[in-house]
């Protein structure tokens, strides 16, 4: 895994370009660095993530927070909340326009939706290691779940203008149609993914409910793709992020189909920069984590080392 | 122009500001957001005599104004301290204490003796009141007893560096532990150490975290830590002759102040740094600020003014 790069993280100001709701329970927010943060972030890979400190938003009017949430939004919030990018754009030397779409579920996403253009925030990042794709592979297979396509639909667009060598295939799955997050989804007469289609890459989707695409799991869905279809194991790569469930599925999948596969996995994080130590997660002792201590397994830092890993070493 | 140094265990500090152990790393991790070496001093993570993994998941949860962890104390251990961060630790111009952690009073004392011998490393601090932990913790520092009997076995262990001796705010009366404490021989006391609390999914009907309680930190015990520092400076801190390192929710300098004038020397600042990565050295800059818009020559002048 590559090392984080040293002077290119820090805590920046950015304006706030956009925040727009994506059906029910989306929204995309869209973000302007300038100065040092745009240098920062014009670096950042797909798979890493950003801080926002969320302390300091207001809370919507009780009529305009989900029913669901209201109860719950009522309390403080004090820490940082982590996302990962959706688009990365630099627009010059000093203007990078960060995107990330957020699932409105608790109190400080729910505080998020009141950001308006203009306003400024205080964000953390480019934080841990993105994806990682080498040379040798010739097929990329994306594999996302619900609110784990940001990171993913920017590792698309990433691989169609960086690797234009590359076959990709998304398989992208969610609880129902309106789960899905992307804005043309959310149009009663969608036919597919047009943020994906649109770039070219085959797309395959399917909704716990039946909604929209196939019915069943997206673990499924692939799993019968790669029996009906010839791959070359060790030229391909799954790139993944999702509900653990999920991750866990495919990374059984994967074994058995002997195909490398990354997983952007999800942690409570405190600080989001290695220093809590709140975010462990299990792995394989052999892969050196922070606390070694020559027993079979060993902890690291999803905040720090991650959020992206390597399937094989995750003990799930 | 207002001096805001401070005499503190033989050592000139800059600002009275330090990292709180467990919220900073071990010296560099936060090198990508302030400086370092603009702080009063540095307080690593727990050091104990073999790694530690930690708990198990969830360790932390947020609370209305804080957060409850059980980190459990997870560390690298002594062996890759010294190897992995000494080093580090001997590039920077600042006072860099080691927070002691272990389950017997032997653990304790070999970390101590390891690490005496190196200049890099200004003192100790002595943690006996981590409330999640099974062996250990604060299993010494609820009775004053085994506190007396801890600090001053660590205490011939440090070559004559100065030890903290830092305290948990779980007991009844946080005199009784403090004064053990300074009869044992510390040389400096920090409180508080995290309050014992649980957080409960009301889902699922259980505890949040996976080792069920954990320690309350950030602004929601800033208050009850005020008012322990200023018990514990007027009943043993101030007679005794002995520092106060005063911690436990501060975000900002009026915070450090409301510390000092309660009777600490010099404060610490652990969860506001999961907020804002660069706390420390805000504080301190408005510190500065604070004495030249009040007036104040020296800023420790304000130590234990309470009237
Ligand atoms: C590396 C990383 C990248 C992420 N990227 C995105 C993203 O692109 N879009 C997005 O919508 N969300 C993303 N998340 C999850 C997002 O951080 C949480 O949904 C958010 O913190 C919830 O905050 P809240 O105050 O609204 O909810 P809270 O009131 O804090 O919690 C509501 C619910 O969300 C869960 N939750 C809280 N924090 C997290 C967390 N860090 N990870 C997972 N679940 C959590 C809680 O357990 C609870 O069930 C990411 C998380 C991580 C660790
Ligand atoms: C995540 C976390 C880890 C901590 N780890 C340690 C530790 O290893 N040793 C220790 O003495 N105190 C530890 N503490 C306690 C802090 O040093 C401090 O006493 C406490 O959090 C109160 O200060 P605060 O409100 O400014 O955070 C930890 C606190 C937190 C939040
Ligand atoms: S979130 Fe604090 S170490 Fe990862």
């Amino acid at each position: 895994m590559c090392e984080n790069h040293k002077d290119n993280k820090g805590v920046f100001l950015a304006q706030v370009r956009y925040n727009e709701p994506i059906g029910d329970y989306y929204y995309r927010l869209s973000l302007e660095f300038s100065g040092k943060g745009a240098a920062s972030f014009a670096k950042a890979k797909p798979g890493q993530f950003l801080e926002i400190k969320v302390n300091t938003l207001s809370t919507p009017a009780i009529s305009d927070i989900p029913e669901h949430l209201r109860d719950t939004s009522r309390r403080n919030v004090l820490l940082r909340r982590p996302f990962s990018f959706v688009d990365i754009q630099t627009v010059d030397e000093n203007k990078t326009v960060v995107d990330i779409i957020y699932l409105v579920t608790g109190a400080s996403t729910v505080r998020m939706t009141t950001l308006s253009p203009q306003d400024e925030l205080s964000v953390t990042g480019p934080l841990g290691n993105g994806f990682s794709i080498d040379n040798s592979k010739d097929c990329v297979i994306l594999v996302a779940g619900g609110v784990g396509v940001p990171p993913i639909e920017h590792v698309a667009n990433w691989l169609v203008q960086n690797r234009k060598d590359v076959k990709i295939l998304a398989f992208i799955g969610a609880r129902s149609k309106a789960h899905l997050p992307f804005a043309s989804t959310q149009r009663a007469d969608a036919k597919g993914i047009e943020e994906l289609e649109s770039i070219g890459v085959e797309t395959f989707v399917t909704t716990d409910d039946g909604s929209f695409g196939d019915s069943g799991f997206v673990t499924d869905r692939l799993s019968k793709w790669l029996s009906a279809n010839k791959i070359v194991a060790d030229k391909t790569l799954i790139l993944s992020c999702g509900p653990e469930p999920m991750l866990k599925n495919l990374s059984k999948l994967a074994e058995k189909s002997n195909i490398d596969t990354q997983v952007s996995l999800e942690r409570i994080m405190a600080c989001g920069i290695g220093l809590c130590q709140s975010c462990a997660v299990e792995v394989n002792a052999e892969s050196k984590g922070q606390t070694n201590n020559n027993t079979e397994t060993t902890y690291k830092l999803c905040c720090k080392d991650g959020p992206v890993f390597n399937s094989k070493e995750v003990i799930w | 122009m207002s001096d805001i140094s401070i005499d503190f265990l033989g050592l000139k500090l800059k600002n009275p500001v330090f990292t709180a152990s467990g919220t900073c790393g071990y010296i560099d991790e936060l090198s990508d957001y302030m400086d370092i070496n603009s702080l009063g001093g540095f307080i690593t993570k727990s050091i104990s005599i073999k790694p530690r993994m930690g708990n198990k998941l969830p360790r932390v949860a947020e609370t209305s104004c804080g957060m409850i962890n059980a980190i459990g104390l997870a560390n690298i251990g002594l062996d890759r301290f010294v190897k992995e961060k000494l080093p580090i630790i001997a590039e920077y111009d600042v006072p860099v204490f080691v927070n002691l952690a272990g389950e017997t009073i032997d653990d304790y004392v070999r970390v101590t003796e390891a690490l005496a011998e190196y200049d890099s490393i200004a003192g100790f601090e002595l943690n006996i009141s981590c409330p999640n932990v099974k062996a250990g913790g604060i299993t010494f520092g609820t009775d004053p007893k085994a506190i007396e009997k801890i600090t001053s076995e660590v205490k011939k262990a440090t070559s004559g560096k100065p030890m903290i001796v830092k305290l948990t705010p779980t007991v009844t009366d946080i005199s009784v532990t403090a004064q053990a404490a300074v009869n044992a021989g510390a040389d400096a006391l920090s409180l508080v150490n995290t309050f014992t609390a649980m957080v409960i999914d009301i889902e699922t009907r259980k505890p949040v975290l996976a080792n069920r309680t954990g320690g309350l930190s950030g602004p929601a015990i800033k208050p009850i830590a005020v008012y322990l520092v200023n018990k514990v400076y007027n009943e043993v801190a101030k007679p005794a002759g002995i520092p106060i390192m005063g911690l436990g929710g501060i975000q900002s300098a009026s915070d450090c102040i409301e510390f000092m004038i309660a009777g600490a020397s010099v404060v610490s600042v652990g969860t506001a740094t999961f907020v804002d990565p660069n706390a420390t050295q805000r504080i301190a800059e408005d510190l500065r600020e604070y004495c030249k818009r009040k007036n104040i020559s020296k800023l420790s002048s304000l130590i234990g003014s309470l009237e």
